[in-house]
């Protein structure tokens, strides 16, 4: 004698527990692909009340290093020392700042220094790898490990772009 | 009033709108200072804030800036602890020079861009341990580039 109702009866409840394990697997991973959106909102740390930079007309080094310069008249005019950075990623500048050495009554505010944590704060994240640094001048020891620890993948200077080496943590 | 013995908090307190006053070992030494730094290491990595490091600028046997690495939650590259300690003793102390301070930190040797800011701010020494306050070693004035 067999029953087919046991082997049924499990068929049944096999299938609605399949079913539902779908509809709540489903709901879950919708949920979980939400999650970055809910609460990063696209880069976590970002601060997006930040002003955006304006972008050069045409996204070429020289461009960018002229970006530099303007930042070393600013500090310049703010009667600080005579430096600024530019950092750039896929054409973008994403950070830039003059020296805020004498304005901030930091010695550690270098104008490169000072791009970095601006990218810092407006990507919000360590690293930013293969961006660019242009300077106005040839970087510090310190402001190079800096952008070694930043990630950074070249380094140039001066009006018209110098150097583009990678920068050196130490340099003996 | 937090203290910042047991937590860390910044050193600006926007509630008060204050510098948050340091708290000052009991008796103050090489040992205490040392300490303090490597209290800080671990305070800020257990929270974490960055990687186990922690520094404090001394002057005269007062702590007078603390820092410990917060490169995680700053997502700042360039926040290591003994970056942190000379802006907060900058900020404090409202100088850029400071020659006639001391720096101890844990680790072996800080890294260049922490050795060439304390080169720039004019540090007299920097002191190191690695694990325990009671091996210190002298690295000397600060050198340019790590130099």
């Amino acid at each position: 004698m067999t029953d087919h109702s046991l082997p049924q009866h499990g068929l049944v409840r096999k299938t609605l527990v399949r079913r539902t394990f779908l509809r709540w697997g489903g709901r879950m991973a919708g949920t979980l692909a939400a999650l970055p959106l809910l609460f990063r909102g696209g880069q976590a740390g970002a601060d997006r009340s930040m002003p955006p930079i304006e972008q050069p007309a045409e996204a070429t080094p020289r461009a960018f290093a002229a970006r530099a310069i303007e930042m070393r008249d600013l500090a310049s005019h703010t009667g600080d020392q005579g430096y600024g950075a530019v950092i750039v990623k896929d054409g973008k500048i994403i950070g830039q700042a003059p020296s805020r050495v004498v304005l901030h009554n930091d010695p550690t505010a270098h104008a490169e220094m000072e791009a970095l944590r601006d990218v810092a704060r407006r990507v919000g994240r360590e690293n930013v790898r293969g961006a660019v640094m242009y300077g106005s001048s040839p970087a510090c020891p310190m402001c190079e490990a800096g952008a070694y620890w930043a990630g950074i993948g070249a380094l140039r200077h001066g009006r018209a772009a110098a150097g583009g080496a990678a920068p050196r943590l130490r340099k003996c | 009033m937090l203290t910042r013995r047991r937590f860390l908090v910044p050193a600006f307190d926007p509630v008060t709108d204050r510098l948050t006053p340091i708290e000052q070992p009991e008796t103050p030494s090489p040992r205490a200072f040392m300490a303090r730094a490597l209290e800080l290491a671990r305070l800020g990595s257990r929270r974490n804030e960055g990687t186990p490091y922690g520094c404090v600028i001394v002057k005269d046997n007062r702590i007078a800036g603390e820092g410990w690495n917060r490169a995680s939650v700053r997502h700042d590259a360039t926040a290591h602890a003994e970056i942190e300690a000379i802006q907060e003793a900058c900020r404090r102390e409202q100088r850029r020079d400071l020659a006639g301070y001391v720096m101890y930190t844990n680790g072996g040797r800080p890294c260049p861009m922490c050795e060439t800011a304390a080169y720039w701010a004019r540090i007299d020494r920097i002191f190191t341990a690695v694990s325990s306050p009671d091996e210190i070693t002298d690295r000397g004035a600060p050198k340019y580039g790590g130099c």
